[in-house]
């Protein structure tokens, strides 16, 4: 029986070159011709109207025209100049949703061995809605299965994108994951140099969830990310041990390990995107740290290549046992350093190293470059208001980016 | 057959069919389904919606409520509103007021955000009101209903006002993320016209008070003389966090209360509040009063050894507390 | 009458107090393509995740989070930029995550929506290329005190891939 295809216009992959008047033209036909098939695939197809049990209504004439209206009532924006042609017509505010009929039937009666021919239609489909539906549902029908599990990660071996993302995704969320022999292969499925590096990323990203990783995994998951070859399944290892980390740290609050594969990473790798989610990610935990990890994060303010890693070092090091031998290592690295943006860093997580008592030392700072007399004086008439609470000095700063250092788009 | 005029009873037990809820003849269960994609009706919905709640499947019912909730803004309003008026199950009126809400929160009109208040403040069936209030929750009711949340917070079903509680919390921290002095004002305001001391405390004690304004300061302070201890606990962890200019004036009085206070859950709020205000420079303060109740020189040695740490903000100061008070 | 259950009731408070971030989903703004990630980006470092459509100042720029929140919008350019017009003029609406944390949605061009709102994916905005851009995209960024974090967009969503309005970005 033909597909009533769904009443959702979209526009992938336009986005590189300017479209043609033509394909703007074609958008809106498709969409409105999406309206009127569906309309006409109710009336010419009676057997589908009465034999199919929808699980929703029909589609009534009076419901397409108020949605047509409302499309028309609303432009993307009200101050819509004609900068081009295409400017001038309003752009939907809305993509109508999609209902699905036999979902319900599909609900109560799906299993893992019939999942990926019954979902075929809905996961081809362009609705994200019952894409995150059967990514919910699939995590459901693993449960503390281990052997369910692996045939899902079995698939993500050679699935489309959308697909490998529902799989993936129900595979980090289920039960079943913290499964030594799941866990195991997902870890094998992602070291695999057979799989792509964006695929085994994302097989990586399933231990995401892992409440703890054992010696070996993440020694492996370690060697692994600091591996000049990993590329981008290297830089979601390094996620993956900062989130476990996470993890971890919620439940007994132990980091030291992971701290210790995240530096080793994060001053080895020569990609500079995995080191910076290396010495970065721990911001997430934020552990104090003990005297060896202020030890090699000292390190970094001095080896590492990439401001952004220099900077990323110094927002960690604020939190530590010993504030003052941090507070003695930010004013060493501010004169030497180059960078405006790392020196930021250096003067505003003295700050939150040793709040008020870091005064003393951010205004040699200001001293040592007067570009920053400005934000001391901020930080002074903060903490002399009585704010304490870095979080609280912070949101009182009137400029919380004064040396344009997220502006590097 | 309109549905609609039928008992709930008979609705559902049609809606367990799939095929007969839409007349048509039943669909063999043994043959692999095939989803076909159409347009939303709000009746068809409310149907789905109606079947789902059989459905042993959390995701599919979370499913359909989201389904409603982003068909909300393409649905015709007018259906929506009748459904949402017509519907008297409470589980049913929370799904569509959700959807009713959620068309405001998209950039709609804040009609039908209203008319959702509406029903929360004068519906007759108090499940009924605190369906509507939940429906609420994490919306942006607050800038858009008045003074609803003091009405609610004195409903006369305890129901309801808890919801209403739980919806100036959650509204507090996750749609405001603490910081927004209107929303912190709105649940101050909504504390203190509470009558039910649990609800007072609620709100009082798990809000940020980081922006409010000198009056919601000044009403906090006189809720420490409540005659209910959970009201005084509440209103001095309150006091703990209040925006600079009230630092000073917070610090004397729960200083001062510490000593003529005999709760110890009082006690205890106050050495957390104190600690809060002052981080480090409260360690004096604490060292003098750990002293006065025997039962509490624990919990001040566990705030003066987090706050020696050195660290400077008050959510790692929590966590480094909680962990002293877990190891001792 | 003073009870010491109070005290459980306090601690119990502790457990619950607005300090720690929440989480939310990122989604896209309108129908675009993937073209950066926190992880990929040509150029020089990046660290934020990139969104593109070449149909400047027709879709409207939603707030990507999918979620009713507080977003404080500013303002910098007043006219229609598809292709930049330098570093620091972009505008921005801004969510407060709390604990320091910050998520940034950047270079829509100004329209009679752009203002400080409490909403879910309205628009703040039209697609556009204020500030420091070659062309009409959205830039999210997600940072603490400053400092970029890196690891929150999906590793299921990738450089090139075509999003629809509303789909996953990545977890904030």
């Amino acid at each position: 029986m033909p597909r009533v295809p769904p009443p959702r216009p979209s526009t992938p992959g336009d986005t590189t070159s300017p479209p043609a008047p033509t394909k703007a033209w074609r958008w809106r036909l498709g969409a409105v011709g999406g309206l009127l098939l569906l309309g006409v695939a109710w009336g010419l197809w009676p057997a589908a109207r009465e034999e199919e049990a929808p699980v929703v209504g029909a589609p009534r004439p009076e419901q397409e025209a108020s949605t047509e209206r409302e499309a028309a009532r609303h432009g993307a924006g009200q101050e819509v100049s004609a900068e081009s042609g295409d400017a001038l017509a309003a752009a939907p505010r809305y993509d109508p949703t999609t209902c699905w009929s036999d979902l319900a039937r599909f609900d109560e009666g799906v299993r893992v061995d019939t999942f990926r021919e019954w979902a075929a239609p809905l996961l081809a489909s362009r609705d994200p809605l019952v894409r995150m539906y059967l990514k919910e549902r699939l995590t459901e029908l693993i449960g503390g299965d281990a052997g369910r599990a692996l045939e899902v990660l079995s698939w993500t071996k050679e699935a489309g994108p959308k697909e490998f993302k529902v799989f993936a995704m129900a595979l980090k969320d289920s039960e079943a994951v913290h499964r030594p022999e799941v866990a195991r292969g997902i870890l094998d499925l992602g070291l695999d140099t057979a799989l792509e590096p964006e695929r085994r990323a994302g097989v990586l990203s399933a231990l995401d969830t892992q409440r703890r990783l054992s010696a070996e995994t993440l020694t492996r998951l370690t060697d692994f990310a600091k591996d000049p070859a990993s590329g981008e399944a290297g830089w979601a290892a390094a996620r993956t041990l900062a989130r476990v980390m996470r993890n971890d740290h919620a439940r007994a609050a132990d980091a030291a390990p992971y701290l210790d594969g995240l530096l080793t990473i994060g001053q080895e790798s020569l990609d500079e995107h995995v080191r910076y989610m290396a010495l970065s990610t721990p911001m997430e935990t934020a552990p104090v740290l003990d005297a060896r990890a202020v030890g090699r994060y000292a390190q970094v303010l001095t080896t590492e290549g990439s401001p952004d890693g220099r900077g990323a070092a110094a927002h960690n090091l604020a939190l530590s046992e010993d504030p003052r031998r941090v507070l003695e290592t930010f004013e060493r690295a501010f004169g030497p350093e180059q960078d405006v943006c790392v020196r930021w860093a250096l003067f505003r997580f003295s700050a939150r190293a040793a709040g008020r008592d870091a005064l003393p030392v951010m205004a040699r700072m200001a001293l040592t470059d007067p570009r920053f007399q400005t934000t001391y004086q901020d930080f002074e008439r903060i903490y002399a208001s009585g704010v304490m609470d870095f979080e609280r000095v912070w949101l009182s700063l009137p400029d919380q980016d004064p040396y344009g250092c997220l502006h590097r788009d | 057959m309109n549905r609609r005029h039928l008992p709930v009873w008979v609705s559902l037990w049609l809606s367990s069919s799939p095929c007969l809820a839409a007349g048509a003849p039943d669909a063999s269960v043994s043959r692999a389904p095939e989803p076909r994609a159409q347009a939303c009706s709000v009746e068809g919905l409310m149907d789905s919606i109606r079947r789902g709640l059989q459905s042993g499947s959390p995701a599919y019912q979370r499913y359909l409520r989201e389904l409603l909730k982003e068909s909300a803004v393409t649905l015709p309003e007018a259906a929506l509103r009748e459904a949402f008026e017509r519907e008297t199950a409470p589980v049913m009126v929370e799904h569509l007021a959700a959807a009713l809400a959620a068309r405001t929160d998209r950039g709609e009109g804040v009609e039908t955000l209203r008319l959702v208040a509406k029903r929360a403040l004068g519906d007759a069936d108090p499940a009924v009101r605190a369906a509507a209030t939940r429906a609420l929750r994490r919306t942006s009711a607050e800038e858009h209903t008045g003074d609803m949340y003091q009405r609610l917070v004195r409903d006369a079903s305890p129901e309801v006002r808890a919801e209403a509680a739980t919806n100036l919390i959650e509204d507090n921290q996750y749609v405001y993320a603490g910081a927004h002095g209107p929303a912190s004002d709105v649940a101050v305001a909504a504390a203190v016209a509470s009558s039910d001391p649990a609800v007072t405390a609620r709100i009082l004690g798990n809000i940020s008070t980081a922006p409010i304004s000198a009056e919601s300061a000044q009403r906090i302070h006189a809720l420490v003389d409540s005659d209910d201890a959970r009201v005084r606990a509440a209103a001095v962890t309150a006091l703990g966090g209040v925006p600079a200019a009230q630092m000073e004036r917070a610090r004397q009085v729960l200083a001062t209360r510490y000593r003529d206070e005999t709760d110890v859950g009082v006690r205890s709020a106050i050495l957390q509040g104190l600690a809060r205000l002052g981080f480090s420079s409260a360690i004096p303060e604490l060292r003098r009063l750990r002293g006065v109740d025997p039962r509490l020189t624990g919990e001040a040695d566990a705030w003066i050894q987090a706050l020696s740490t050195g660290l400077q903000e008050w959510s790692l100061l929590l966590r480094e507390k909680q962990r002293v008070g877990q190891a001792h | 009458m003073r009870s010491s259950k109070t005290r459980l009731a306090v601690l119990a408070t502790l457990a619950a107090l607005p300090t720690a971030a929440v989480a939310y989903t990122a989604v896209a703004p309108y129908p675009s393509t993937v073209s950066a990630t926190t992880y990929y980006s040509s150029g020089t470092y990046h660290g934020a995740v990139d969104v593109a459509n070449s149909r400047c100042n027709y879709w409207g720029a939603e707030t990507g989070v999918s979620a009713t929140v507080y977003w404080n919008v500013t303002v910098r350019t007043s006219g229609v930029v598809c292709n930049g017009n330098g570093s620091g003029n972009q505008n921005e609406a801004l969510l407060n995550l709390g604990s320091g944390w910050s998520f940034r949605q950047w270079h829509w061009i100004k329209t009679s929506d752009s203002y400080d709102r409490t909403c879910n994916r309205c628009q703040v905005g039209n697609l556009g290329g204020t500030g420091n851009a070659t062309g009409p995209h959205s830039h999210f960024q997600k940072d603490q005190y400053g400092t970029k974090n890196t690891s929150w967009y999906s590793s299921y969503t990738t450089k090139g891939e075509a999003l629809d309005r509303g789909e996953l970005m990545g977890y904030i």
